[in-house]
């Protein structure tokens, strides 16, 4: 296992720009999600690592090593992709084993029939199929070793896709969108799975993701990128609580934050931070409730402030003594130091 | 479907299963008309001595089939068909991959290549035989003058019984392999990039290995449809007999569709002509289905 560090790296795709000198560093053992919307040039940088894509400018080192110029199969890292990108023609044993036959085996050794006559190739084999046994064991598809990915399901298939990238103890994994293609609830069972494994392996990760859920449960630090240029880099935690800029305010939380435009700036309010009062309350906005959603364990408040294109929403736990009603006219305030305040660029003002 | 409604089922209700043949007729028509009917009538007529225009016919049982086989024409016949394909097949398939594989690899005239490589597929193989003739003249032919060039002695392509089938099949190769070439692209077009960069971060990163472990096995499909197509397709050959040596010289180039051909239609033997179809179509059927069969064990669609 190894650290990663990028330093102002810079890609261009023609004229479009994906990349706007990245800076970031990953320790040893680290799970660090690069999170963003599609096209903000997540998966790019990802790619700049593997080696699948070169950067224009600026430098990647794994461990001690500076890899920008090597080419993807001696970077020593492995990527798991949204694909799982498995060879339908092999099976799984020979699918998890094909990165340790190609470095323990020579072109000759690995030639069909003729290769087994070779010295070498039965001790090559062995020590193969030993470690992929090894990692099936690690990963629960012993059974499945002999089956071919057309016979597997989603889940299997992604687990096979693991298992190809832990057989041989790479510097780092590279996870693009590995549970997207998955269904909601093997997705959240994957994700608690995942982080386990990156826990028992010590390994480095480095996963990108557009899914804050995600980004949020599994990461040590969460990198939010935005537009090509990194907006910040925190623990989950932080990011939801402390966030740097106005667009990562946004970015993060579900429901989306309340912006409320005041003076030449914004003020933010988390919907959980959001009281709802009796009209004409002192310091609190007026309006009128557009949509109550129950969510069973809270309530989630649709308030229409005059003059705002967006409802503000309130979070309200499901026990909470009011009952609100669509139409009824509220006051909503914001708890005394839950405001995040930004000036009109965006950027935090602390008091 | 667990509980079926006997008005849902349209054989209970005669309705809906008279609109359900009128809609299956029109394929049904077609498939008897121009399929079904042809073939029969061609396995009938290999049992009757009808020569083409005769006022009779006799049913002699398998007296065509008989003979058949007794000729040695038609063993020479066969057996040179079979030599064609055994040429064709492979040299148009792999000419097709390798010409696919290039121009897929190509940074610029990709446009242009496929054009020209397909060029042969559109023209028709009788007008280009006749060119092909001019070029293969042993004496004022382009491809003898070039060999000269280089000090090889051509001798006559055409005439020479050992050399005349290849020389056929040179030509069945130039024109069948620009179809293969466009079925292989659209082959290669469907792989998913995602295998070549997984391929390459697990180190099958040079030409050989993406090919072995990525492109080769991924265009099972293609390479079994191209295979079965060049197989029927050079089965045909008739064209270039035709024209260019009318299966001679001593029946070197004699071929099953010339024979069926010179029986039927210049000996008005109709009824032998049949038996010969009859076989033909029997080989045909029986190749595919063993291609098919074969390939499918090692193909994986998906």
């Amino acid at each position: 296992m190894a650290a990663i560090s990028f330093e102002n790296v810079r890609k261009s795709f023609g004229a479009v720009e994906v990349l706007k000198d990245v800076s970031l560093k990953i320790a040893d053992g680290e799970f660090l999600t690069l999170l963003g919307p599609s096209g903000c040039g997540k998966s790019t940088l990802l790619r700049i690592v593997a080696g699948l894509e070169r950067n224009d400018s600026g430098s990647i080192t794994i461990g001690t090593r500076r890899v920008d110029a090597l080419p993807a199969r001696d970077r020593d890292i492995a990527m798991v992709f949204q694909s799982y990108a498995l060879y339908p023609h092999m099976t799984v044993a020979e699918n998890i084993g094909l990165p340790l036959t190609m470095r323990r085996m020579n072109v000759w050794q690995r030639l069909p029939g003729l290769g087994a006559f070779l010295p070498g190739t039965r001790a090559a084999r062995k020590s193969v199929a030993q470690d992929v046994a090894e990692a099936a064991q690690a990963l629960d598809i012993g059974p499945l070793l002999q089956r071919k990915p057309s016979q597997l399901s989603g889940g299997q298939k992604q687990r096979v896709a693991l298992g190809r990238a832990m057989v041989r103890h790479p510097a780092a994994f590279l996870l693009d969108e590995p549970l997207s293609n998955l269904d909601a609830k093997l997705r959240v069972q994957m994700r608690a799975e995942l982080t386990e494994l990156q826990r028992r392996l010590g390994a480095t990760m480095i996963y990108v993701t557009h899914d804050q859920s995600e980004a949020m449960t599994m990461s040590d630090r969460v990198a939010v990128m935005l537009a090509g240029k990194l907006q910040q880099v925190a623990p989950p935690r932080q990011l939801y609580d402390d966030p740097e800029t106005l667009q990562v305010a946004e970015f993060v939380g579900s429901p989306k934050i309340n912006v409320l435009p005041v003076d030449g700036g914004f003020h933010a309010v988390r919907p959980e931070a959001m009281e709802v009062v009796v009209p004409g309350a002192p310091d609190c906005i007026a309006g009128r409730i557009r949509l109550v959603e129950h969510l069973g364990s809270e309530s989630l408040v649709h308030v229409e402030v005059p003059g705002m294109d967006l409802p503000l929403i309130a979070r309200l736990e499901a026990m909470s003594a009011r009952d609100p009603k669509r139409g009824e006219a509220v006051g909503l305030r914001p708890l005394p130091g839950r405001v995040l305040k930004f000036d009109a660029t965006g950027r935090r003002i602390r008091d | 479907m667990t509980d079926v409604h006997p008005a849902d089922n349209p054989s209970e209700n005669p309705g809906e299963r008279r609109a359900a043949y009128a809609l299956i007729s029109p394929a049904w028509v077609a498939f008897v008309v121009l399929l079904a009917g042809p073939s029969l009538a061609v396995v009938v007529l290999s049992l009757t001595d009808w020569q083409l225009g005769a006022p009779t016919m006799n049913f002699i049982g398998l007296g065509n089939y008989e003979q058949l086989f007794a000729d040695r024409v038609f063993w020479k016949s066969f057996t040179n068909t079979f030599v064609y394909c055994l040429v064709v097949v492979p040299g148009s398939v792999f000419l097709g991959l390798g010409l696919a594989l290039l121009i897929e690899g190509a940074t610029f005239g990709r446009a242009f290549y496929r054009a020209a490589y397909f060029l042969p597929v559109t023209s028709t193989l009788i007008a280009m035989a006749v060119v092909w003739e001019f070029l293969l003249h042993p004496s004022v032919g382009l491809v003898n003058i070039v060999l000269e060039q280089v000090g090889i002695t051509g001798g006559d392509w055409l005439k020479n019984p050992n050399r005349a089938l290849f020389t056929l099949a040179g030509i069945g190769i130039w024109q069948s392999a620009g179809l293969n070439m466009v079925l292989f692209m659209a082959g290669l077009k469907a792989i998913p990039p995602d295998l070549y960069e997984a391929a390459e971060i697990d180190g099958a990163s040079s030409v050989w290995e993406r090919f072995r472990c990525v492109t080769w096995p991924m265009l099972g499909p293609a390479t079994l449809f191209v295979t079965v197509v060049s197989g029927i397709r050079s089965f045909q050959v008739f064209d270039t007999v035709e024209v260019l040596t009318k299966g001679g010289p001593n029946k070197a180039t004699e071929v099953l569709l010339y024979t069926m051909y010179t029986e039927a239609f210049n000996f008005f033997r109709t009824g032998y002509g049949a038996a010969i179809t009859v076989v033909f179509l029997v080989v045909v059927l029986a190749l595919t289905l063993l291609q098919v069969k074969a390939g499918e064990k090692r193909t994986h669609y998906g």
